[in-house]
């Protein structure tokens, strides 16, 4: 009964795990392409981070690329924040995106305004709140 | 030896010429070719040449059978023996004509036995001999091995079947592998005389043993040592070892030896030089050799311990370890960096250790991560002086006080603590590293009552980087023992921040147990992050039980709110269950279940994400072997809306798949990685991700024991077409170089990185450092010393008297270690004198407790270890006046020395007598034996004579003879008068009293 249990738990599991959201096609809201100056700030902390961040490739709304970033904590450390990024236009001046990073998925909203993108982001952890900050990114 | 061969004399040729002898053995001769077939004829090739042909070729067929068997050997144990058989040979008997006799000669017989075996032979008697006639026997061993059963004898007619003779081969414990003649058995019936050689052939046993010149050895973090051993072969045939050395991970040796041949019972020495890593951390360490054989078969292993000793331990007195360095490095930005750099740590007085930090930027406008690559990072410098009670920091400082009043402050300033039995009080004032300015200033004073203290925390934090932090707080905080064994904290402080004030909260109770963890958590403190909080409000409880051995749960959940002036809410829960099952100590089972919800709103948008994650995993050791896999599935939900009130609402499944294998070997640690994730879309996940990865680190590029370490990786992320792959690569080069100097090598190429025009480059740093003493130390004068062979053992240390390295001096709870030339060094100078640890010195060295140690009334320690001797000494027994020699086994005599002190050294006899006291130290010796253990009392014919134990002189064999005692006869006409009598053990053994006096 019990083996029967597990089985039925599994594969709702599996089918709800396999769904997906609609596509995101047609015209870009806004073109983000290009390569960013990112800085960005941790609330609660000293923590600055500053580096690249690459829109490589738009299509519609969705977007990808990646981020290239150093996080100074201020008290002598630095850390690379490096990995990809992917993200949605949401309409023309907003954006959300996610750089997925070694310690953490780190999620930004953004505003667009001319060649910056301003906004927040948010660090997505299993075990507990994640760090938080605000951000600037600079079109090159 | 071998057979005897054929050597026909003048007489036996003489008397064959007469004919006397065709007359005389017509039966026999009969006999022969009756039995013989022509099928034999072949075999009279083996035959020597001047032999009368119808008498070879009439040669008995060998036919001879023996068989082992289990035997109870005199101790009571049944030896091990397996039935054999060998076949008849099909060879025909050599000849020997001598006289009147016919002389012949069998193919050998082999006995195959182990040493200590009893191997039962049943030898047929040779069918060349009438069978209607009895035959007479004689054995006639060579002493090489025991024969047991009568050595002579007769066989009578043959009536059923073969006639047989019956005898066992005792073969000796420390029999050499080989074969060997062991005894010849004459057949003798009438005139024809038949010769059997038996011969033994003893089975190699391969074995050998290990042992370490010291017990236990001494060396100081980044110090090689070397490590001396004896290889003795235990076989009894010769044998070629490989010696494989395993040392614990990172250290730095030899792993294996060439072969080294070493003959039966010969004993090789060897060393391996090994070399401990300066961030070895302190304490015993345990290094293992093992001999394998040909054929990687395991012949013997043995384990030393190691005792790593802190080198700033003994730097007390000489001041700290001062590293200079200049790095450089290209980056990304494309701009070139250079720094120096300067590391200060080490010892400055008795228990007072400093440290710092300093690296200078020497261009401007330096990219000061790629220099952190090498460990350089520019800026931040800091001085620490640690003592027993306090500790003080100047430079970049940093501070938790309390949850309410203020936690993880960092900034220019200074910090101080200061930790009293009964009271405590710290102190923290910096200015906030950014361009915004501020300030951060608190003190803490605490005192203790009864079991636990109480505190008072005032601080006033203004920190004007982004959005800016403040707070100004008083805080009364305590902890202490609470029941269940749990120890409880809590906090009440007045908080004032930028957006208002209240009254901040925070307790906590903490239960460790050695099956149980339990920690409860509350926290509300008004101001959030904002005033220098973790967050607004926070509870948490994590709990951990073991069951049984092998099962452990681990589960918490959590919440966690704040605001701050960037975000106006942020908050989150979650919970997790983490069981761990250990199947075997090498399979361990591991789950995870766990779900997570966070919502976080600001100007630019409400951002939320919930997961849900289920994983199964398993991990499993194979020697230095190692693997993982799991598998996890989940759920995950993000949503998104801005101001102008576009939104994204996704929720998608997620897969995820991971393996692992690797090895941590001696010289390198190599691992493979692969993970496999798929998410559905709009989560902020690609779809499909493959990330792949071969890491090799500490991987030692040459063989000896300051080798460079090589570290190299690759890793490989595809995402199935979605987006191009990328490949980084990294590789790491660190390098101790001579006079001190040290090279570290940092290049990545990362696929993530890439230059204005898309490429993508190497991003690398060089650092070249060298080390040096610093002179610098206050307090009292350190005391010091040596360790040295007194080789005269007078005492006192005299020319050409050698110290002894890496022996383990402790003195209270500090240890050193000796370096090459003899010397130690303490960083205390009170105390009680050193003291060597024993187990340390090189054996056959012991300590000469009649040395004065202090020299005169100073620091200086000279500690005189002398050498020891081996003395052996046997108990002969010897025929007492009757001519009787006692027959007696020894094993239980106990032998007593006694030096001139009064003290008393044993060691038991064997049972051919013989005892050995190892490592005498020098002095005057006399024997003194108790040997009423014995089944035969024995006694001494006069006192044993003294001897003297000499520094490096050989002490000779000492020979004790042993007499039976006189035997009392019990007279029974005149009961109670016994009457001794030489003669009457040998007449009347039944009168012998054992244990008589």
């Amino acid at each position: 009964m019990i083996r029967r249990s597990v089985w039925v738990v599994a594969a709702a599991l599996a089918a709800l795990a396999c769904s997906a959201t609609p596509t995101d096609s047609g015209p870009p809201p806004v073109v983000l392409l290009g390569k960013w100056t990112y800085t960005g700030t941790e609330t609660g902390s000293t923590i600055t981070i500053s580096g690249t961040l690459t829109v490589a490739s738009q299509s519609g709304k969705l977007l990808t690329g990646s981020a290239a970033w150093t996080e100074d904590d201020g008290m002598g450390g630095t850390t690379r924040l490096i990995g990809p990024v992917t993200g949605r236009a949401l309409d023309s001046t907003s954006v959300t995106f996610d750089a997925i990073l070694p310690s953490a998925t780190r999620n930004h909203v953004g505003t667009v305004k001319a060649d910056t993108i301003f906004g927040t982001w948010f660090d997505v952890t299993p075990g507990g709140l994640g760090a938080s900050g605000a951000f600037r990114a600079v079109l090159q | 030896m071998s057979p005897r061969p054929f050597s026909p004399s003048l007489a036996a040729i003489v008397a064959l010429g007469a004919g006397i002898f065709v007359a005389a053995n017509a039966f026999a001769m009969r006999a022969l070719l009756h039995r013989e077939p022509a099928a034999r004829a072949p075999a009279a090739a083996r035959v020597r040449p001047h032999l009368p042909a119808s008498v070879v070729a009439a040669g008995p067929r060998r036919d001879t059978v023996h068989t082992a068997q289990p035997l109870a050997p005199a101790s009571g144990k049944v030896a091990a023996a397996a039935a054999e058989t060998i076949p008849a040979a099909p060879t025909a008997p050599v000849a020997r004509f001598a006289g009147p006799r016919i002389m012949l000669t069998e193919d050998p017989l082999r006995v195959h036995a182990a040493p200590r075996e009893f191997q039962i032979v049943t030898v047929r008697v040779p069918e060349s001999l009438a069978a209607d006639s009895s035959v007479r026997y004689e054995i006639r061993p060579t002493g090489t091995a025991t024969i047991l059963g009568p050595l002579r004898g007769i066989v009578g007619a043959a009536r059923d079947g073969a006639r047989t003779l019956v005898f066992t081969v005792s073969v000796p414990a420390h029999a050499l592998a080989g074969r060997r003649l062991i005894a010849q058995i004459d057949f003798v019936a009438g005139a024809v005389t038949v010769t059997l050689p038996v011969e033994l052939v003893v089975e190699q046993v391969y074995g050998a043993a290990i042992a370490f010149r010291q017990q236990m050895m001494g060396v100081r973090r980044g110090d090689e040592v070397t490590l001396h051993y004896l290889l003795t072969n235990d076989g009894n045939g010769p044998d070629t070892f490989l010696v494989a050395l395993g040392v614990p991970t990172t250290w730095h040796g030899p792993s294996v030896t060439t072969p080294v041949p070493v003959a039966a019972g010969g004993t090789t020495e060897g060393g391996a030089t090994l070399y401990v890593p300066r961030t070895w951390g302190t304490g015993l360490a345990s290094v293992h050799l093992i001999a394998y054989g040909p054929g990687g078969v395991e012949r013997a292993r043995g384990t030393t311990d190691v005792e790593v000793i802190d080198p700033a331990a003994q730097a007390g007195a000489q001041g700290p370890e001062l590293t200079a360095g200049a790095a450089t490095a290209f980056s990304d930005t494309g701009v070139g960096s250079s720094a120096v750099g300067f590391t200060l740590f080490g010892s400055v007085a008795p228990n007072t250790f400093v440290s710092g930090r300093l690296a200078l930027a020497t261009r401007s406008g330096s990219d000061v991560a790629a220099l952190g690559r090498v460990g350089y990072f520019v800026g931040n410098p800091y001085l620490t002086v640690t003592a027993p009670t306090w500790q003080g920091t100047i430079g970049t400082a940093g501070r938790s006080f309390t949850p309410a009043t203020g936690m993880d402050l960092w900034g220019s300033g200074g910090a101080f603590s200061w930790h009293g039995p009964r009271f405590d009080a710290a102190a923290f004032a910096a200015q906030p590293q950014n361009v915004g300015g501020g300030h951060l200033a608190g003190v803490q004073v605490g005192a203790k009552v009864a079991a636990g203290w109480i505190e008072l925390t005032g601080t006033d934090l203004e920190d004007n980087a982004g959005a800016g932090r403040r707070l100004s707080a008083v805080g009364l905080s305590g902890s202490g023992p609470a029941p269940f064994g749990a120890t409880a904290s809590g906090e009440l402080a007045y908080r004032s921040y930028a957006g208002g004030s209240g009254l901040g909260v925070s307790g906590e109770i903490e239960r460790r147990t050695r099956t149980d963890y339990l920690d409860l958590r509350f926290r509300d403190t008004p101001g959030g992050t904002a005033a220098f909080a973790r967050a607004k409000t926070e509870v948490s409880g994590t709990a951990s039980r073991a069951v049984g051995d092998r099962l452990w749960l681990s589960g918490g959940l959590w919440s966690t709110s704040d605001r701050n002036p960037v975000f106006s809410r942020l908050s989150g829960w979650g919970g997790s269950f983490t069981p761990q099952l250990t199947l075997t100590p090498k399979t361990t089972l591991t789950g995870d279940v766990s779900y997570t919800s966070t919502n976080a709103a600001s100007a630019a948008g409400t951002f939320g994400f919930a997961q849900g994650r289920a994983r199964v995993g398993v991990a499993q050791t194979f020697g230095t072997l190692y693997a993982g896999a799991s598998a996890g599935i989940g759920m995950l939900h993000q949503m998104v809306s801005v101001p102008s009130g576009a939104s994204n609402n996704a929720t998608a499944g997620q897969q995820t798949l991971t393996g692992r294998v690797g090895a941590a070997l001696e010289r390198v640690t190599v691992e493979m990685t692969a993970q496999y994730d798929h998410t559905g879309a709009g989560v902020g996940y690609l779809p499909s991700q493959l990330m792949l990865g071969a890491h090799a680190e500490r991987l030692a590029v040459l063989s000896g024991a300051h080798s460079p370490l090589l570290s190299l990786a690759l890793d490989r992320t595809t995402w199935f077409g979605m987006r191009q792959g990328v490949t980084t690569a990294r590789a790491g080069l660190t390098a101790e170089l001579p006079w001190d100097m040290a090279l570290t090598v940092q290049v990545e190429r990362n696929g993530f990185v890439t230059s204005g025009a898309g490429a993508i480059p190497w991003l690398g740093a060089v650092k070249l450092e060298h080390r040096l003493s610093v002179p610098l130390s206050f307090g009292a004068t350190a005391a010091r010393g040596v360790v040295y062979v007194d080789l005269n053992a007078n005492g006192q240390r005299d020319h050409g008297e050698p110290g002894i390295s890496s022996v383990v001096v402790r003195r209270g709870g500090e240890v050193v270690v000796t370096d090459r030339g003899g010397e130690f060094r303490f960083a205390q100078a009170a105390g009680a004198a050193p003291q060597v640890d024993e187990t340390s010195l090189p054996f056959g060295l012991v300590v000469n407790a009649t040395a004065p140690g202090r020299i005169g009334r100073g620091n200086r320690f000279e500690i005189a270890v002398t050498p020891t001797a081996d003395v052996e000494v046997d108990l002969v027994p010897t025929a007492g006046p009757d001519g009787r020699l006692p027959r007696v086994d020894l094993t239980g005599s106990v032998i007593h020395i006694r030096d001139q002190a009064g003290n008393y050294w044993s060691a038991r006899a064997d049972s051919t007598g013989r005892a050995v006291f190892h490592a005498l130290p020098p002095g005057q010796y006399t024997p003194e034996l108790d040997l009423t253990g014995l089944s035969e009392p024995l006694r001494p014919g006069t006192a044993p004579t003294p001897f003297i134990v000499a520094p490096g002189h050989p002490v000779p064999r000492i020979v004790i003879p042993v007499y039976p005692r006189p035997v009392r006869l019990f007279d029974p006409s005149n009961p109670g008068h016994g009457a001794h009598s030489p003669g009457a053990a040998a007449a009347s053994p039944t009168m012998q009293r054992p244990g008589g006096p």
